[in-house]
């Protein structure tokens, strides 16, 4: 839910709450939807603007990423376009929850309006409280093996690689999960339970945990196991990262012919992964990375 | 006049004299759309060219001859008359000089009418960004004296969407300008005092032809101008234009709300932003269609249009109501009156805008059965007394309205623009020779 701005009015409709500055809503217009599905990318979103005949979209900045007052995840771009050919200006933020999304759709009618609606629009966005706990199942930030193809679960990501089913290659990113306070085995418990998790994947061996630790000082630990799938041998390599909230797993599953190039791709993906913002946290410069596997 | 005529058919210019002229109303240059005010011209000439128009301005001044510029004749007031001077017929510079989609624009003589503009334009999906409400007027006409468009309330007036303009002033000399320019600003809305409009480049825009619309009503005045205000500002309804009518003697405003589209769109938008008090479901019709029909010309209609600060359109269109409504031969002849809310565009200096952030356009236009039976003595000066009271409250008079017979008409239309047309004037045609009289106590003939 957005605060209410002082001065701005407040109109609640079936759908949205639509929200103007005092001068009414000729200056520019605010809605915003608190529960929007399915999760979509930004742009995505931006493209289903088109679905009113009267705007066109001409320009779309890249899409920034924010993070709200509540520690969540969030997308902010500037849309410029015209309304019934007339130049107007769109700032529209989303904030990404579990299954759902928050859309804050700025219009501004005129350019002397873009500035102060496109801020108000980040304002809100900073500030959009769902109370949701911060200490949940969630997803978190890592760059994508390279190449490779995601289909989202809920919050589980899938990743392929191009010549899938051919190559049986397989990375799974489990969604980030609070670690119990004072259970130190915490994240070696989850890599023993994933090294033999499901039913089409039999171990037989695996490694005892080795220690490693990202760039981004993010410890954790990595293990490796052996076992079949579908009668082929398969390696299982776990990655999981502890910050101290949160434990980051991530697992990968190899034909034995591509294991090693696999490993790299693992490493790296290792390496991007971001702690999860805490409650009051900014986004950092150096985490302006592209947003395109967000909601894979 | 002679030196005029003999030079027209020495230099291959049409000309056409009294005893040639046609008995069909809607080509005979001795009347126009209104009927009201009749005059036979010496000649009709009808150059078929830029080069050829700038020739004829330019004999025309040399040999001192006033005379009126006539594009379809679509006037109510008499302004394309010329009793005893010339007509220059810009009907025949009809050509669509060329057509860009990728730049959105169509280049288009001045006597090209706006049906063949929109055919033209619907073969690649588009139209202009607004049409007046009668297609059948030339550009050149309509861009002078700013017309409202059928999307006025959120494009303005036809000016609104013109890039650049061939120019021809009274002296001859051809002018090729754009908004930076002073003659644009001045020619657009300029009823035709700084020469005639040869050609104009109009922004198009990728359009759907089927207007998907509905009708709205409003018992509420109030209301209504603030829904139409809000409808201008949001820009929810490319279309919305209506009239005032009588239910049982109460007034209602009726407007016709929609968006061209492939489908209807649900949800749209406006059903949230203002709030009628009936709705009717919404249609798809091929807007071209519909207005290409004929007006019939029979039916003499002579116009008053009215645009007022839209501050005072609620008390304006009380007044206007209550005055029809007392007088037994408007409330005969004036079952409905247009209503249209737009925002001026004050580029253009010439053009009838009222103070104000908006305005509202009011349309009378008395019906009659035939032509003959026209335009009464005793109707033009119930409509005279209508405009005098939109004047006193701030408003101005469509260029094409019934002559309203004011001598200091100049000064109410054109204000403080006035003494700045006039030095523009004085430079091009200082006896003021083209469009002489339409507006009194511009000239100092007049």
């Amino acid at each position: 839910m957005i605060p209410h701005t002082p001065g701005w009015s407040w109109e609640l409709r079936s759908d949205a709450i639509w929200t103007a500055p005092p001068e009414g809503k000729g200056a520019g217009v605010i809605r915003y939807i608190e529960r929007a599905r399915p999760l979509t990318r930004i742009r995505d979103v931006v493209k289903t603007f088109e679905r009113d005949g009267r705007f066109r979209v001409v320009r779309t900045s890249t899409p920034e990423r924010i993070i709200t007052r509540e520690g969540e995840y969030g997308a902010l771009v500037t849309v410029d376009g015209l309304l019934l050919e007339a130049p107007v200006q769109r700032t529209v933020a989303t904030v990404f929850l579990d299954d759902f999304y928050s859309l804050i759709d700025g219009l501004a009618l005129h350019a002397d309006h873009y500035v102060r609606v496109a801020d108000q629009v980040r304002n809100l966005a900073l500030n959009d409280a769902h109370w949701l706990s911060p200490l949940r199942r969630r997803r978190f930030y890592y760059v994508p093996p390279a190449g490779w193809a995601g289909v989202a679960g809920l919050l589980h990501a899938f990743w392929f690689p191009q010549d899938h089913p051919a190559n049986a290659s397989k990375l799974t990113v489990l969604p980030a999960f609070p670690v119990p306070p004072g259970s130190p085995s915490f994240i070696d418990d989850v890599a023993k339970d994933q090294l033999a998790f499901g039913d089409s994947f039999a171990l037989e061996t695996n490694s005892e945990a080795t220690p490693i630790v990202t760039a981004g000082r993010i410890p954790g630990s990595q293990w490796d196991g052996l076992g079949t799938a579908g009668g082929k041998v398969r390696y299982r390599d776990v990655h999981i990262l502890e910050d101290g909230r949160f434990a980051y797993p991530l697992i990968l599953e190899s034909p034995p012919e591509r294991r090693d190039e696999n490993l790299v791709l693992l490493r790296k993906v290792t390496e991007s992964i971001e702690s999860l913002p805490q409650v009051g946290q900014a986004v950092t410069q150096a985490s302006q990375k592209s947003m395109d596997y967000w909601v894979e | 006049m002679d030196g005029v005529i003999s030079w027209a058919r020495q230099h291959g210019v049409e000309v056409v004299l009294a005893p040639e002229y046609p008995d069909q109303p809607e080509r005979d240059p001795r009347r126009d759309f209104g009927g009201v005010v009749r005059g036979t011209p010496a000649c009709v000439l009808q150059p078929a060219s830029v080069a050829d128009l700038a020739a004829t301005l330019r004999t025309l001044a040399e040999q001192r001859q006033p005379y009126r510029l006539r594009g379809g004749g679509w006037s109510s007031g008499g302004q394309v008359i010329a009793d005893g001077g010339a007509v220059v017929d810009l009907t025949r510079l009809d050509r669509i000089v060329s057509d860009r989609p990728d730049a959105s624009e169509i280049t288009v003589e001045g006597g090209a009418t706006w049906v063949a503009v929109c055919k033209r334009l619907r073969q690649t999906g588009r139209r202009p960004l607004a049409v007046p409400d009668n297609p059948h007027m030339t550009v050149g006409g309509s861009l002078a004296i700013a017309e409202v468009g059928d999307t006025g309330s959120v494009h303005g007036t036809v000016i609104s969407q013109v890039q650049r303009l061939t120019l021809v002033t009274p002296d001859g000399e051809i002018h090729r300008v754009a908004s930076e320019h002073a003659l644009f600003r001045y020619a657009l809305g300029g009823a035709g005092l700084t020469g005639a409009i040869a050609e104009a480049t109009i922004r198009t825009m990728v359009r759907p032809a089927t207007l998907w619309a509905r009708t709205l009503g409003w018992r509420d005045l109030p209301q209504f101008f603030g829904d139409a205000q809000t409808n201008c500002d949001l820009r929810l309804y490319e279309i919305f234009q209506g009239m005032l009518s009588w239910v049982e003697d109460a007034p209602v405003a009726y407007q016709l709300a929609g968006n061209f589209g492939a489908a209807h769109q649900a949800g749209e938008p406006g059903l949230y932003e203002i709030w009628p008090n009936a709705v009717t479901v919404p249609e798809g019709r091929d807007r071209l269609e519909a207005l290409s029909a004929p007006i019939p010309w029979d039916r003499m209609r002579p116009g008053l249009v009215l645009r007022l600060p839209l501050v005072v359109g609620v008390e304006a269109l009380g007044q206007l109501s209550d005055f029809v409504r007392s007088e037994p031969v408007l409330r005969k002849h004036v079952a409905s009156v247009g209503i249209l809310v737009m925002k001026p565009d004050r580029r253009f200096p010439l053009a009838p805008w009222p103070e104000g952030s908006h305005l509202a356009v009011l349309v009378v236009r008395p019906t009659f059965p035939t032509r003959d039976q026209g335009l009464s003595a005793e109707i033009v000066p119930l409509l005279r007394t209508v405009a005098q009271r939109a004047l006193e409250l701030g408003g101005r008079i469509g260029h094409g309205s019934i002559d309203l017979e004011l001598e200091d008409l100049a000064r109410l239309q054109f204000g403080s623009e006035l003494e700045e047309l006039r030095r523009l004037r004085a430079k091009t045609d200082p006896e003021g020779l083209c469009n002489r009289g339409i507006f009194p106590g511009l000239d100092a003939v007049d």
